[in-house]
């Protein structure tokens, strides 16, 4: 049988987690403009995704996330991609993607994830 | 927490589907120190200044716009009110200074550069009666200068004397412009309560208590704000409807701040304001009056329109001022007619008249905006139609403007075209009666009682 934990442990939980939020949120400013949002939306077909990530991977980017499905009969896809290591400037690799993405009949939008912590982060 | 797939969706509508984009990025020059009594001199170091602190603003802008995906659609340059700045000038002919300046926002590829201006709303100095009367030729020899002047305040009442004069310089400039309808009257706008840190034009001028540099940004986002109001249907109350309008606004003025932000971080000067308007463009679906008839106007100038306006201005600011710390500007929705697609079409169709707009500026920013009157409407009808907008101003405290065009040899029934921003629409009848006679009285009209809030 499993006891209710004694109420000075939980505060004390609930103080440790309230400082790991400050400790996030301090390090919020270091490491923002390192990350950023790829959408790709087009036909559905296989090799998609390998072509864009051909891209990323020729040029050091690194995919932290990807979601991805089919939206109204068009594939949709939405990546997370650090940055920080890129063997280009960040303006090639947009126009590398955007390029891509006319090669291949698909629309690439390239932003990076400050526009979207901004507008949708108090 | 991390950004979830809906707001990136969300974001990219706004941005792909519904015309967000950011209006301007406006940067503010100081130019108090380019004064002297040679005007060549004193018109160099404008246009050095301007060309030394604005040089990176244009590839600026681009790169923070390409790097947020979020387009930055002008970018503009507003100086120190010229008639300060050429004062000591020994002549009274102030239009080198407008070429020079005019010159500087060509070579920076910047769309306007504001502050051929000059602040008389007490009384006119010899300096500022003499840009006034530059005004018409200092437009018709540039193509990106815009002048203001500001004619009252709710501290100092309305100089009708000025009031008076700027009736004249406003038939003047049209004619002047008479082959492209008087388009010179598109950029020359005459304020009650001009505000020093505006970043829109044609009333952008950087104010006595301003820095030497400064960046400020102005939003945009009608499109956005429609599609949310028609995606709630026609049963929601009212509450409901501002609620979302304010949540909207919110997320709008985010991506100004952050877009602004960056931008003068670059550019090594201070961010100055954002301002939280809502600026509509000619383009399909970027129009104020959509909004208004999405609310449940069938046509924006029926009645309820003006307190449809009064809860849209209202909820944008709500959301935007929780948004930054630093609102400013203007700050509230503008509704140019020939700017604003479907505000042009409700005028042609007769559904929206001069009275009806002249009420609606009571509840939002900034006046009569982008209006065409008929080519033969006279310098005192003009003054009285000036003379009514400071009034509106000067009692409830806000800022009113009016920028009216009277095109040359047009008459109602015309419609014109201007143009890329400025957009175009149909000539709009004016009362004929006079108030010739109550203009020419001149003086000024005493500070309100409303003036005296200490």
């Amino acid at each position: 049988m499993t006891t209710k934990p004694k109420q000075e442990k939980i505060q004390g939980n609930i103080r440790l987690m309230a400082a790991h939020a400050r400790s996030v949120a301090a390090t919020r400013g270091k490491t923002e403009g390192n990350r950023i949002v790829i959408a790709v939306i087009g036909e559905d077909r296989p090799g998609i995704m390998a072509g864009v990530t051909a891209v990323l991977a020729a040029r050091s980017a690194n995919i932290l996330d990807v979601s991805q499905t089919i939206m109204s009969d068009l594939f949709t896809m939405v990546m997370l991609v650090d940055i920080k290591a890129i063997s280009v400037p960040f303006a090639g690799l947009k126009t590398d993607l955007e390029k891509h993405g006319q090669e291949a009949g698909l629309s690439i939008i390239v932003q990076h994830e400050e526009i979207f912590k901004a507008m949708h982060r108090v | 927490m991390a950004i979830s797939s809906e707001e990136i969706y969300e974001t990219l509508g706004m941005i792909h589907a519904q015309n967000l984009d950011i209006r301007t990025v406006t940067m503010g020059v100081d130019l108090h120190d380019c004064a002297g009594p040679d005007i060549r001199r004193v018109a160099r170091n404008a246009y050095d200044k301007v060309m030394r602190m604005a040089g990176k603003l244009v590839p600026t802008a681009e790169a923070v716009a390409g790097e947020y995906g979020i387009p930055i659609v002008n970018k503009r340059v507003a100086v120190t009110p010229v008639a300060w700045v050429a004062a000591a000038c020994e002549t009274r002919d102030y239009t080198l200074i407008a070429r020079e300046l005019d010159r500087a926002a060509r070579e920076l590829g910047i769309d306007f550069i504001g502050g051929f201006s000059a602040l008389v709303q007490k009384d006119m100095t010899p300096a500022g009666e003499a840009l006034i009367r530059c005004i018409p030729r200092a437009l018709a020899e540039t193509s990106r200068l815009c002048a203001s002047v500001n004619i009252g305040t709710t501290k100092a009442g309305i100089n009708m004397d000025a009031v008076g004069l700027m009736g004249q310089m406003i038939k003047e400039a049209a004619s002047l412009s008479a082959d492209t309808s008087g388009s010179a009257c598109a950029r020359l706008v005459v304020f009650c309560n001009a505000v020093e840190d505006n970043p829109f034009m044609a009333g952008a001028f950087l104010g006595a208590g301003e820095g030497d540099g400064s960046l400020s940004v102005g939003i945009s986002g009608p499109g956005t704000i429609r599609a949310v109001v028609q995606a709630m249907g026609r049963e929601l109350d009212l509450q409901t409807v501002a609620e979302e309008i304010k949540r909207v606004a919110f997320k709008i003025t985010r991506a100004g701040e952050l877009v602004g932000r960056k931008c003068a971080t670059r550019m090594g000067v201070a961010f100055n304001i954002i301002d939280l308007s809502l600026a509509p463009t000619p383009a399909p679906g970027d129009s104020v009056a959509d909004i208004l008839e999405a609310l449940g106007l069938d046509k924006v100038g029926s009645p309820g329109t003006t307190a449809a306006l009064a809860l849209l201005n209202d909820a944008v600011k709500r959301g935007g001022a929780m948004a930054t710390s630093h609102a400013g500007g203007m700050s509230g929705a503008f509704i140019p007619v020939s700017e604003d697609a479907t505000m042009a079409r409700r005028v042609a169709e007769g559904a929206l008249t001069l009275e009806k707009l002249e009420a609606m500026t009571a509840v939002c920013s900034v006046g009569l905006d982008m209006v065409i009157v008929p080519g033969d409407t006279t310098p005192e009808t003009i003054s009285g139609i000036i003379a009514d907008e400071a009034a509106i101003g000067m009692i409830n405290k806000k800022t009113t403007a009016v920028r009216l065009i009277p095109a040359p040899g047009k008459s109602v029934g015309d419609t014109i075209d201007f143009g890329g921003l400025l957009g175009g629409g149909p000539v709009m009848p004016v009362s004929p009666h006079s108030c010739a006679v109550f203009i020419r009285r001149g003086g000024r009209i005493p500070a309100p009682l409303q003036g005296l809030s200490n």
